[in-house]
């Protein structure tokens, strides 16, 4: 009788034990386990070129020449950044010209953490830019005293900024 | 006492990852007029002060008020709500949500107006079918903003432009 309670109670001890290591193995090998996701809306980035650019139902378009935008990136509740991954959706229906994104933190102090640039690819329609490790700002390890964030993007007629996501280690 | 340990430590990291993961009920997302942003061709008339966003032009203009910071991309809105600032009383402000999702699918909500009076602080307020998707879940969301039509000044009122002073939206998910 009490060999059996022993039994139970050490197979139950397993089992537990079994479901835990399961549990941690899942999150270790799944990505941005404990990354906070953020949407924004391509009619949220803005241009000093004012009289170039439209916005529409599908986000911000060049009008005609090429144009710098800024996407901006809020809403996070810390000061320290830790960016794993980021996407930018664009439609590109220009053959001749691509869209380019790179993102970029700056600190309090003025320190620029500028990523790697990512480029749409002829008239390829809707596609994602995506941006992970060395192409995230400071190749995505924690900026301490972030006060800014946005994605600049170069586009053209016939390319608009769709979206974006960025993932963040923290809140 | 090892491998008990082992496990426990595994279940309470699920749990954590579970509670970071999952969305909060109903939120409420507040976002001010200065948001907005002029479509093409208006940005000379955009007047942005501490009251929001103002298109002090002779004609009605188009302006866009971004919906940002979602931590999903699935958005189920039970409300939503538009502050404006109506000054005239010849011409109204009207303003429509939509979503755009991933691959392209638009859905729009129905305008709704200030009111052909100028009667000052006046809340449109968004339920139901008023909401895109009639305010069930759309998946895959890559775009969402209001666009509103703000009038001019008027004959009737010269000088006094409405204007869009803020922004709520009411989300299942957060």
């Amino acid at each position: 009788m009490e060999e059996n309670t022993m039994n139970r109670t050490r197979s139950a001890k397993h089992v537990v034990a079994l479901m835990g290591f399961v549990a941690a193995i899942g999150i270790w090998l799944t990505p941005n386990a404990f990354a906070y996701d953020r949407y924004y809306t391509g009619q949220a980035c803005r241009s000093d070129n004012y009289s170039l650019y439209n916005f529409h139902s599908d986000g911000m378009t060049s009008v005609s020449e090429a144009i710098d935008a800024h996407c901006p990136i809020g809403g996070h509740q810390d000061l320290t950044v830790d960016w794993s991954e980021a996407v930018v959706w664009v439609s590109d229906t220009n053959s001749l010209y691509d869209a380019s994104c790179s993102m970029v933190t700056i600190t309090f102090t003025g320190t620029v953490h500028a990523g790697i640039a990512e480029s749409s690819s002829g008239n390829s329609g809707r596609q994602p830019l995506l941006f992970t490790g060395s192409e995230l700002p400071r190749s995505g390890t924690p900026i301490d005293n972030a006060i800014q964030s946005y994605f600049d993007c170069t586009i053209k007629a016939g390319i608009n900024i769709r979206g974006y996501r960025v993932s963040n280690s923290n809140l | 006492m090892k491998i008990m340990t082992t496990g426990l430590l595994g279940i309470a990291l699920l749990l954590l990852g579970v509670s970071a993961g999952s969305a909060d009920a109903n939120t409420n997302r507040r976002f001010p007029g200065q948001n907005c942003q002029p479509d093409y061709g208006a940005y000379s008339t955009v007047d942005l002060h501490s009251d929001g966003y103002t298109s002090k032009s002779s004609s009605s203009k188009l302006a866009w008020c971004p919906i940002t910071g979602y931590r999903t991309n699935t958005v189920d809105y039970d409300a939503a709500y538009f502050y404006v600032y109506d000054a005239i009383s010849d011409g109204e402000v009207s303003c429509q949500m939509f979503v755009k999702t991933l691959t392209g699918t638009s859905y729009a909500g129905v305008s709704e107006t200030s009111g052909l009076s100028n009667t000052g602080r006046i809340t449109m307020i968004f339920t139901g079918s008023e909401l895109p998707n009639n305010g069930a879940a759309v998946y895959s969301v890559v775009g969402n903003s209001f666009y509103c039509t703000v009038p001019g000044d008027s004959p009737a009122n010269p000088g006094a432009y409405s204007n869009l002073r803020g922004y709520v939206t009411n989300t299942v998910y957060n």
